[in-house]
C-alpha cells in the first residue's frame, strides 16, 4: 500500500475538511485527545508503579492491573480516533515530519507490547511471575509510552 | 504460549527497550551537553 497516498487522500478527505475549516471542532477534539493521553499516562504510571511496589502497596496488583488496563483501552480508542482527526488537518506536513515517524513506530510496538507481552503475562497470578521479570516489564511499559509522549511533543519543535 | 515462554519473551525484549530507549536519551543528552559548551565554553 503506498503510504504517501493515503496521506494525500487524508488531506483531501471529509475529515480534513472539517478539521481545516472549523478551529472551534480542533480544539474540542484536541481536547478529548490531550484528556485521553493524561487518562492513558495515569493508567499506565499507575500499573507500573503498582508492579514495581511503589504505590497502592496495600491493594492486590491484579486488581490494579485489571482496572487501569481497561480504561487504557478505552484511553487508547480515544486517542486514535482523534488522533486521525487532528492529523487530517496537517497530513502532508506530518508525512514528511521525521518525528512523526518516531511517534508512530514507538505507538505501533507500544500497542504490540501491550496486547501481546503485557497483558497476556499479567493474566497470570502475580505472585508466579519472577519478580526481575515483572520489574523489567513495568520500565519498559513506562519508557515505551514515554517515547510515545516524547516523540509526540517533538513534532512541534521539528 | 505458557507462562515460562512468555516470561522469557517478555523479560527479553523489556531488557531490549530500555537498553535502546537509554541509549537514545543518552545522545540526546550529550547533543545538549555539546551545544551547551559551545554556547558557554
Amino acid at each position: 500500500m503506498d503510504v504517501f497516498a493515503f496521506f494525500q487522500w487524508l488531506d483531501t478527505s471529509w475529515l480534513a475538511s472539517i478539521s481545516k475549516a472549523y478551529g472551534g471542532v480542533f480544539a474540542v477534539v484536541q481536547v478529548f485527545h490531550l484528556l485521553a493521553m493524561l487518562t492513558l499516562g495515569g493508567m499506565v504510571l499507575t500499573g507500573d508503579l503498582r508492579l514495581l511496589g511503589v504505590l497502592l502497596k496495600d491493594v492486590p496488583s491484579e486488581v490494579v492491573i485489571e482496572h487501569t488496563q481497561k480504561w487504557f483501552s478505552v484511553a487508547l480508542v480515544v486517542l486514535l480516533a482523534s488522533g486521525i482527526f487532528m492529523s487530517s488537518a496537517v497530513a502532508i506536513k506530518l508525512y514528511y515530519n521525521s518525528f512523526f515517524w518516531a511517534k508512530m513506530a514507538s505507538l505501533a510496538f507500544g500497542i504490540f507490547f501491550v496486547y501481546t507481552i503485557r497483558r497476556p503475562l499479567l493474566r497470570y497470578d502475580h505472585s508466579t511471575i519472577n519478580p526481575w521479570t515483572l520489574r523489567l516489564v513495568a520500565v519498559a511499559s513506562m519508557t515505551t509510552w514515554f517515547v510515545v509522549a516524547a516523540s509526540g511533543r517533538w513534532i512541534g519543535f521539528s | 504460549m505458557n507462562q515460562a515462554t512468555l516470561e522469557k519473551i517478555a523479560a527479553g525484549l523489556s531488557l531490549v527497550v530500555i537498553v535502546a530507549a537509554t541509549w537514545f536519551y543518552w545522545v540526546q543528552i550529550l547533543d545538549v551537553l555539546e551545544l551547551l559548551e559551545m554556547a558557554y565554553g
